[in-house]
């Protein structure tokens, strides 16, 4: 049954001209980054290349900056795909007629959970690592902790559509909307002033930011893959830029986000379980 | 029973949907729910497809609770909305309710051509939902709906949408299903619609039910009588108001109401006592029709706090 909701789910975003849409921009994205990253290669391949610490500091910077803008991406997609997902159905009555067939609500969310998962997770792999092959060709700078980093980067579309899957069994899909994207901003601000805190050893701050991080762990799941990826053995320490970071979260945000997820999901099929259609 | 509901109420917050919903539905019956917009019918049928959970009261279905899984595979359901994934097919539509249905493919396919031959939807099912007409939606929804042969079907205003043409193939449908012995479910505000086809109704006013029974029943229960009559006088007019038969004049024709069979020689001989000239005397049949505005208008007075016996329309 959940199988059937999941491949329902799939096959709408298929179905869907903007999900075309959003293909070609991303590969446009992928275009647009590796030619800016070829024509800064041609200036810092003067110095020395890939050896040199000042081009390694300036490839770090500008992979950070293709990670950001990634991550901004997906996470927008994950938001969108999945705003209506429930809320939509209901507001045009196509959810009736399945709600009265013998298939348990729960499998109607966790369904249409594993369909937008599929769908995400295949999204952002492609984009991670399009965006990492596309640095490490041009430049030949290796980052570390690949697996990790891609672990972290994943969590972030799922968290952002669990907790839309979840404001979507409640809200109308526009309330949901600003909802999610509210969290969102809320986990990059508090990242921030995590990150100026930490910097100007502001205990109040830091805690207001990791405060922030525990309401929505986005951010935080994304300065943890930066600076995972980008300060190993052989790779300095960032300078500080609004796109990386020097303080990374702790291990424990990923165990956190993963418990967040499964609650927020729970939820949201206790909330759907009860509501009138 | 198919269907049995004690007391069902939903309130939406502070807003009635409807209120101590008694009803028993047997099986083979086609039971026509009965109502003005807004009185509730919706709100009831939601209520047995597990849409919405009422506030309060009991219903079965099939001899189970609400919200049972092995029941809601025999019970076909079109909502008043009749709104479908439009990015698929009519022919992808059915196949996924047949998934929903748990039917096994091969006999899933079969069933597929069966009710879309039914519904006159045959050579349609290629096309995308998004083209079809309001009336070929609720089309499809009807045939989506009959997809599991349900043992009870449950639809919510079936023809809201369609031409007289769709409506006599819905009639002539719901006739044939209810002769292989289905039970059907109809809300319907189309009085004509329901006498047709219906053999137990049941009248809803602002949530609560306020008339029920076979439609002979119902019918049987008030006659129209016409009468021409020489001489009418104001002493026949006051006698037969006096009496409560509350006499009204269209021309040279007098009409009155009476509660059953056996007033009618009552009228003719106040009419005679009192002078009158009785040329014809004709007991007409009181449509639904007309019994269904009288009821609307009589107002919700006749309390249904429990469960009337007469509600229940036993086969
Ligand atoms: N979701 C809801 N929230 C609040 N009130 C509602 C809701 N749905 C229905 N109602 C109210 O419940 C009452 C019954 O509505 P219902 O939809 O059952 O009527 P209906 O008999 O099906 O009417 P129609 O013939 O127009 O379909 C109405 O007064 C309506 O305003
Ligand atoms: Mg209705």
């Amino acid at each position: 049954m959940m199988l059937i909701i999941a491949g329902m789910t799939f096959r709408e975003v298929l179905s869907k001209k903007i999900f075309y849409i959003v293909l070609v921009l991303t590969a446009m994205f992928l275009v647009v980054y590796g030619i800016a990253l070829h024509f800064a290669v041609q200036d810092i391949n003067k110095w020395g290349g890939v050896r040199n610490i000042q081009a390694r500091l300036i490839f770090s910077q500008l992979l950070s900056l293709g990670l950001y803008f990634s991550t901004f991406m997906v996470a927008l997609m994950a938001v969108f795909s999945t705003v209506g997902s429930v809320s939509g159905e209901i507001e045009t009555g196509t959810i009736q007629a399945v709600i009265a067939k013998p298939l348990k609500r729960s499998e109607l969310i966790l369904g249409k959970f594993l369909g937008y998962t599929v769908m995400m997770l295949s999204y952002s792999i492609v984009i991670y690592l399009g965006i990492l092959g596309i640095t490490f060709i041009s430049t030949g700078y290796e980052p570390s902790g690949l697996f990790s980093g891609l672990t972290s980067f994943l969590l972030i579309p799922l968290l952002l559509l669990v907790v839309s899957l979840c404001g979507s069994t409640f809200l109308s899909t526009m309330a949901n909307g600003i909802m999610v994207f509210m969290l969102y901003i809320i986990g990059m601000v508090g990242g921030m002033v995590e990150q100026i805190g930490s910097m100007i050893e502001n205990t109040a701050l830091v805690n207001i930011g990791i405060l922030s991080s525990l309401v929505m762990p986005s951010d935080a799941l994304y300065r943890k893959m930066v600076f995972g990826l980008l300060t190993g053995p052989d790779n300095p320490v960032t300078a500080f830029n609004p796109f990386s970071t020097m303080y990374p979260p702790s291990g424990i945000m990923t165990v956190y986000t993963i418990a967040y997820l499964l609650i927020v999901l729970f939820a949201a099929i206790r909330i759907f379980n009860r509501r009138d259609i | 029973m198919v269907i049995k509901t004690e007391g069902l109420t939903k309130w939406y917050g502070n807003k009635l949907g409807c209120r101590d919903i008694c009803l028993s539905v047997s099986e083979g019956q086609v039971f026509g729910f009965l109502g003005q917009n807004g009185a509730g019918k919706s709100t009831l049928v939601k209520m047995l497809v597990g849409l919405i959970f009422p506030t309060s009261g009991r219903a079965e279905i099939l001899g189970r609770p609400l919200g049972d899984r092995e029941v809601k595979k025999r019970i076909g359901f079109l909502p008043e909305t009749f709104r479908y994934q439009e990015w698929l097919t009519g022919y992808q539509l059915m196949k996924f309710h047949a998934s929903l249905y748990k039917m096994p493919g091969s006999a899933g396919r079969e069933r597929i051509e069966e009710v879309l031959q039914l519904v006159r939807l045959k050579g349609h099912e290629h096309y995308k939902i998004r083209t079809y007409s309001k009336g070929m939606q609720q089309r499809l929804g009807l045939a989506a709906a009959l997809l599991p042969d349900p043992d009870l079907l449950i639809l919510d205003e079936p023809t809201s949408a369609m031409d007289p043409l769709g409506r006599k193939e819905v009639r002539d449908l719901i006739l044939k299903l209810k002769s292989a012995g289905k039970t059907i479910f109809l809300n319907s505000h189309l009085l004509s619609e329901v006498e047709v086809v219906c053999d137990h109704v049941a009248l809803i006013k602002k949530g609560r039910i306020i008339a029920g029974g076979s439609i002979g029943e119902l019918k049987a229960g008030k006659i129209e009588v016409e009468m021409i009559i020489g001489n009418y006088n104001d002493v026949i007019n006051r006698s037969l108001a006096e009496k409560g038969y509350k006499p009204w004049r269209e021309n040279e024709r007098v009409m009155v109401t009476v509660d059953s069979r056996d007033k009618i020689p009552v009228i003719a001989e106040i009419v005679i006592n009192n002078g009158g000239s009785l040329y014809r005397l004709t007991p007409l049949h009181n449509s639904l029709e007309n019994l269904f505005l009288e009821l609307m208008q009589e107002g919700g007075e006749n309390d249904a706090d429990h469960c009337r016996d007469d509600l229940q329309g036993s086969a």
